[in-house]
């Protein structure tokens, strides 16, 4: 066991858990009908969006043709697919998986 | 009973958070016991930290032989998005000070952008639990990886390749699922910004800059076509 390594670890803990809870703690007083609170709601699905924006291409790296992204565009849309079809999300994204894991396959 | 109820809908809106966070948390905990820390070092990250992303650079620092002020000031910059998150939802959750101090600590991105998508559809007075299950299911699939990959991690990617390389791909699918309802007028402009200006930024190597930077960007774009915006010159 390193203390160093500890000590490291405890103090990214206490900094994440501080831009976490302390703009939580902030958010509550917020007024529902104020503009601070309305940009906040215009932001939170771009949040979103570029998560997935960087979930998908974040490991892009080395990657030449459109070929390698076989297995993303074939989870995204089998994904997107079965959610307008069925509805639900643990189905959507399962068969996403699978998709993605042929894409993996046939790549 | 309704708070239990509430409890279990958050564990099973929190079901796909958890099937995507496994074989991330087994790879981490593998990786971790690869570059020299012990199972209560690793385990230890993973519940009081709990950020993928953190963790993942701690080790590839850890390894680098990074000064260790500058491996914190790193880990915390690329948490800094986390920032956002709070203020975006705190004001649907009816709990005091002390519960919503509590669930601070489980708000990673996934729990952040299913809790953006669902609270509304929860009773206001059950959302806390319904959040509680939300972030358990999230947390515990995480620092339970975390411990596997610990300590059986390199059998599970030498016997299971194609199921370790695919699993992860849950997130960008629940992402995808989650951003959909908001594609729509008023915001449509806003998202595709995003994502283009996300793409591009990650694929430049500025992936931790790119979810703060491009979603700003995308919400100057919505906010310069929201309605309130246009008697802002009276």
């Amino acid at each position: 066991m390193d203390l160093n390594t500890i000590a490291l670890i405890g103090g990214i803990a206490l900094g994440t858990y501080g831009m976490r809870a302390l703009p939580m703690l902030w958010g509550r007083r917020l007024d529902t009908t104020g503009r601070p609170f309305r940009v906040l709601q215009t932001l939170g699905p771009m949040l979103i969006a570029a998560l997935l924006a960087v979930s998908v291409v974040g490991d892009g790296a080395g990657r030449s043709g459109w070929l390698d992204w076989l297995p993303e565009v074939l989870g995204l849309l089998t994904a997107l697919v079965l959610y307008r079809w069925r509805g639900g999300f643990v189905l959507p994204i399962l068969a996403g998986v699978l998709a993605y894991a042929l894409g993996l396959l046939l790549r | 009973m309704k708070r239990r109820l509430a409890y279990r809908r958050g564990l099973g809106d929190g079901a796909p958070i958890a099937l995507g966070y496994l074989p991330v948390g087994v790879t981490f905990g593998l990786l971790a016991s690869q570059h020299g820390l012990g199972l209560l070092e690793a385990t230890l990250a993973s519940v009081l930290i709990f950020s993928g992303a953190a963790q993942f650079m701690l080790i590839a620092l850890l390894a680098a032989g990074a000064p260790w002020l500058l491996a914190l000031m790193l880990c915390l910059l690329l948490n800094a998005r986390h920032l956002l998150y709070g203020p975006s939802i705190a004001a649907r959750i009816p709990a005091p000070a002390t519960g919503l101090a509590v669930l601070s600590h489980g708000l990673t991105d996934e729990v952040f952008a299913v809790a953006l998508s669902r609270l509304d559809a929860q009773p206001p007075a059950q959302r806390p639990w319904w959040m509680a299950g939300v972030e358990s299911a999230a947390y515990g699939a995480w620092v339970g990886a975390t411990v596997i990959g610990a300590l059986a991690g390199d059998w599970i990617i030498r016997t299971l390749p194609l199921l370790a390389n695919a699993l992860p791909f849950a997130l960008p699918a629940l992402f995808l699922l989650l951003v959909l309802p908001y594609f729509q007028a008023g915001r449509r402009l806003g998202i595709v910004t995003t994502l283009v200006l996300a793409a591009g930024l990650s694929l430049a190597g500025y992936a931790a800059a790119a979810i703060l930077i491009a979603s700003v960007a995308g919400a100057l774009v919505c906010y310069r076509g929201m309605p309130w915006t246009s008697t802002r010159s009276h």
